[in-house]
């Protein structure tokens, strides 16, 4: 959208191949009329920090400083951590990143035979389904919500609920599961963060926006391509007008 | 004794028991002799007890008891923090502290605290008005005074034993790690034999420096009876970018139970809150516990209002070792040849430096040969992290390190690498993160995790899903997938 209006525009990906950690089968395609419009990529490379208009960079190309007017962070999302949700407890293993355990199970590990899969959004349902088929024995599931809330098949579902703690070590073995003033204690070997989707922040100095920062974050659920289109717009307005 | 059928292996000059910063302290003074030493430690890695959750503060020793032995230590370590930091290519900074008061009560209380820096040696003053403001530019306005304490630091205090137990290694002395005391025999008063879960030692001398358990080891081996009780600390992990606001450490007047919560940069920019103060019976509780956090929340807004939440990166709780005698340290009246390097509470970072010479002087003036050991080492060969310089030509050189695994660290598979085959490599993905900090960032390993998982594989036995988090039985998965 910016080379498009005539911007010079340089993109910077910390992995080889357009479309970020969950490729959207629009990436390539996009990616093409990216090139076609002007944008130079720099694939495999991370924006490591942002300072006084200048980008720094490392990647295949070794270490690169970029001139910028603008910096536009569309760096993606993740799920809340651990600390982000207010989960106390010991810190045995087996409390795992949602996204970790996708890239995970596609490796073949299994992260647990009892995994407890906290979240409302596609990645919780995509991961209660896929440790289901992987061989978990049960998956259960703590949801936020609570009205119109279907439990995902296969699933012991909490609704309505949060997870207090977390205990057992060196592996977890039992989270404390709260519905108002009702505490269960579950039984988990496993205990997947996968809740809420929040931006993923990781260039100094541009963490929490600034001067000639422009945000490009869709973090609606569910992740639809309409959505991510609409916070490319916007940030392509923002620029525009950053650049002025 | 029982007798174990474990063959005789070692007969080392010395057996120091217990890897954390001061058991790895001990182990790098003793390295420059030529004398040989061995050390024990029932975790699968150095500095995971204690020595893994404290507050970095490299204290300069200005409220200490003067004349105490810890005093002493602190105060001597103290000025040798930039070298060594160099040598070990461990991350220091001399930040700075102020005490505030909060009543003209508590300030009453400043003069007298201000006479105890000097006794120790250390330069301090009594700040007010601007003053105050100037050198704690972050600190409440409620805060009516203050003592300002320049030379107070902070160290990177989980690279620490890593980095003291790296030289030893590298100047010949063995670290035996997974491996527990279990019992000993004596004669003549001396101890004469170790039995731990894997082997037997008959040292010359024996050092317990065993943190939490060194109650427990003493009395094993035939020294002096005592008790070290846990005292937990809940702390609360802030990101880098609310780093920026706090330049120095703050801290209110002492209470019974020490300073009470603190707020301190760390050596690598972020910033800790805490921690409280509980004294527990297990010494395996770690766990947070949501009202303990809170309170440590609400405590450090006292001495900064601007602390927000939303910056919290990580909670989590750590021991310290509480003796009914602050710094055990001596020869043993029971056993002759034990030497107590216990209940070190609080400075055990701070003391590190200076306690390992201490250490090492009580052994030889017991015997133990002096005689320099003329190919130690004095540094180690270690590449920084891009964060320690931000200097990213330096990292680009090598190509490994153009291959950013962790983002928020900036942490680079050279680093992690590098991590694997260090004279006392990482042996799981915790010990890799103590290293290195991947993982540790903003997100939490959602982005690095399995990279990290993944190199870090490459180094241990067994399949993917067997390797371990930290201590034996934390894999990282349950087993391999089934089904499609």
């Amino acid at each position: 959208m910016l080379a498009e209006r005539g911007i010079g525009v340089t993109l910077v990906e910390r992995l080889p191949a357009p479309g970020g950690q969950e490729p959207e089968t629009d990436a390539a395609q996009l990616a093409r009329a990216a090139s076609r419009a002007g944008v130079r990529m720099m694939l495999g490379t991370l924006a490591a920090e942002f300072r006084q208009g200048q980008v720094h960079t490392l990647g295949v190309e070794g270490a690169v400083t970029l001139s910028a007017d603008a910096l536009v962070v569309a760096t993606g999302s993740r799920p809340q951590t651990r600390a982000e949700l207010g989960i106390a407890g010991e810190r045995g293993a087996g409390v795992m990143p949602g996204s970790a355990t996708r890239h995970l199970l596609d490796s073949g590990v299994l992260l647990g035979r009892h995994p407890l899969v906290i979240g409302d959004g596609h990645l919780a349902e995509e991961l209660c389904s896929a440790l289901g088929s992987a061989g978990a024995i049960t998956v259960t599931s703590v949801r936020a919500g609570s009205d119109g809330v279907d439990p995902w098949p296969g699933t012991n579902t909490f609704t309505d609920a949060r997870v207090l703690s977390v205990h057992g070590f060196p592996r977890v073995n039992r989270a404390v599961v709260s519905q108002g003033d009702r505490l269960t204690h579950v039984h988990a070997d496993a205990v997947i963060l996968a809740a809420s989707r929040v931006a993923m922040r990781n260039i100094e100095g541009a963490v929490f926006g600034g001067p000639h920062v422009v945000e490009c974050f869709s973090l609606a659920e569910p992740k639809t391509f309409d959505n991510a289109e609409a916070a490319a717009m916007q940030a392509c307005e923002q620029t525009m007008l950053t650049l002025r | 004794m029982q007798s174990s059928g474990l063959p005789l292996v070692e007969t080392p000059d010395v057996l120091i028991v217990g890897a954390g910063v001061i058991g790895t302290s001990i182990a790098m003074a003793l390295s420059h002799l030529d004398v040989d030493v061995a050390v024990v430690e029932r975790r699968h890695d150095v500095g995971e007890e204690t020595s893994r959750a404290n507050s970095g503060i490299a204290n300069c020793g200005w409220s200490l008891a003067p004349g105490s032995l810890e005093a002493q230590l602190v105060c001597a370590s103290s000025p040798r923090w930039e070298d060594i930091a160099s040598r070990l290519g461990v991350t220091f900074r001399r930040v700075g502290l102020t005490l505030l008061a909060f009543s003209e009560e508590e300030a009453s209380g400043i003069s007298a605290l201000c006479e105890r820096a000097t006794e120790n040696g250390v330069t301090v003053r009594e700040v007010r008005g601007d003053e105050l403001a100037e050198v704690a530019p972050h600190a409440s306005g409620r805060a009516v005074a203050g003592i300002y304490v320049p030379d107070e630091g902070v160290v990177d205090s989980v690279r620490l034993p890593v980095a003291f137990a790296e030289l030893a290694s590298v100047n010949g002395v063995r670290f035996y790690l997974g491996e527990s005391v279990v019992s000993a025999s004596l004669g003549n008063g001396q101890v004469e034999e170790v039995l731990t879960t894997k082997r037997r030692f008959r040292p010359r001398f024996v050092v317990n420096a065993a943190g939490l358990g060194a109650d427990f080891v003493s009395k094993s081996l035939g020294g002096d009876e005592f008790s070290i009780t846990p005292r937990r600390g809940q702390w609360v992990l802030l990101d880098r970018e609310f780093g920026k606001r706090v330049p120095s450490i703050l801290t209110g007047m002492p209470g019974k139970l020490g300073h009470g919560p603190m707020v301190i940069p760390t050596a690598h920019g972020s910033v800790l809150i805490g921690p409280d103060a509980e004294d527990l019976e297990d010494k395996t509780d770690k766990s947070t516990t949501g009202a303990g956090l809170d309170d440590v929340v609400d405590r450090c807004r006292v001495l900064m209002p601007d602390i927000d939440t939303k910056f919290a990166i990580k909670t989590f709780a750590g021991l310290r070792p509480h003796s009914d005698k602050t710094y055990r340290v001596g020869w043993s009246e029971t056993a002759g040849n034990l030497l107590q390097a216990a209940g070190i509470r609080s400075t055990g970072v701070s003391s590190s430096l200076a306690m390992g010479d201490h250490i090492r002087d009580l052994l030889v003036g017991a015997g133990l040969s002096d005689r320099l050991d003329a190919g130690a080492r004095n540094d180690l060969e270690y590449t920084p992290p891009l964060w320690a310089d931000g200097d990213y030509a330096r990292v680009a050189k090598d190509p490994l390190g153009r291959t950013v695994v962790c983002a928020c660290e900036k942490v680079t598979a050279a680093d992690i690498h590098q991590a694997l085959r260090e004279p006392l490599p990482a042996t799981s993905i915790g010990g890799v993160a103590r290293r290195t900090h991947a993982t540790w960032g903003r997100c939490q390993g959602s982005a690095c995790l399995s990279g990290v998982s993944f190199i870090t594989s490459l180094y241990t036995p067994g399949e993917a899903w067997e390797t371990p988090m930290h201590e034996p039985g934390s894999t990282l998965g349950a087993g391999v997938t089934t089904g499609e």
